[in-house]
């Protein structure tokens, strides 16, 4: 078994990330540790990037949106695809992955969108179901049946 | 043209897309989201358009403080496999003859509203 001599709880930065990564850490209690290669790096329970965490405040004020929210005739979106919408953006930021977007859809259903440079995957969470579609440089290039376990095959294709 | 007749290529057709608070739009590049273009409950599985050339902006937009207009072209629905069909409206409210319906959506298929999406081009109005 390895050891875990050299391994630290971390925890998000609890202010906007300005780096441009998707993550940032800071180590507790770490004044004379060093953190290297064999540094096994453990993400504090519960908590979410600031990106992921403002995205899930999103969602949740989609509940506020009434049938005909977009005066053409959108349908409510309930709780339980805002709830599955919310578990999604969790298990996204568990693969240290940040949502670039989300938007509810007029049949009810709720789009969250992730993306790395010109490769994006819409994941899209209906009453009935849930799809992917994944496109490069704009261009079409997958689409199925969006299941929570294909995520990580999902992030890894787009970070090809 | 008449109700029901198919649209060929190389016909414009406008897209009104809902902008109040932003919910269809990519804040960080203003792009449609693909739900903009997604067919709704009360259209039957059918896209809303209307044919450019028998409009004009102004008519089209109907309320340029909570919508905008997206082109997209007839080439690219035949190419995706789709129709367009003529379908003007006329009765003691409302007239649009202009109205067009983009049809052959399939319901397994997700990939078309986030091609147009991508493909469609903004009109800069008013």
């Amino acid at each position: 078994m390895k050891a875990l001599s050299n391994s630290f709880r971390i925890r998000n930065y609890g202010s906007e990330p300005s780096t441009g990564l998707n993550n940032q850490y800071r180590i507790k209690g770490a004044q004379t540790l060093v953190v290297d290669d064999q540094s096994t790096l453990l993400r504090e329970y519960g908590y979410l990037s600031y990106v992921n965490r403002l995205e899930i405040q999103k969602l949740k004020s989609y509940s506020q949106l009434e049938d005909n929210w977009d005066s053409y005739g959108a349908q409510k979106i309930t709780e339980d695809i805002i709830n599955q919408a919310i578990d999604l953006v969790g298990a996204i930021d568990k693969l240290d992955e940040e949502v670039y977007f989300s938007s509810p859809g007029p049949n009810g259903e709720i789009l969250i969108q992730i993306k790395k440079g010109e490769k994006e995957a819409e994941l899209l969470l209906y009453r009935e179901s849930s799809k992917y579609v994944t496109f490069d440089n704009a261009e079409f290039a997958k689409q199925g049946e969006f299941k929570t376990h294909i995520l990580p095959e999902i992030i890894e294709w787009l970070n090809l | 043209m008449n109700k029901g007749d198919k649209i060929g290529e190389d016909e414009n057709l406008l897209r009104r897309v809902y902008k109040l608070d932003k919910r269809y739009t990519d804040p960080k590049t203003g792009r449609p989201s693909s739900r903009a273009f997604a067919p709704r409950p009360k259209d039957n599985g059918k896209l809303s358009v209307d044919i450019e050339r028998l409009t004009s902006f102004e008519k089209s937009i109907l309320d340029p403080l909570r919508f905008v207009l997206y082109r997209i072209s007839t080439t690219l629905i035949i190419d995706l496999g789709l129709e367009c069909i003529y379908d003007p409206i006329s009765n003691e409210e409302y007239e649009n003859l202009a109205h067009s319906l983009v049809v052959g959506f399939k319901e397994e298929d997700e990939s078309i509203p986030g091609i147009l999406a991508r493909k469609a081009v903004y009109i800069t109005y008013p």
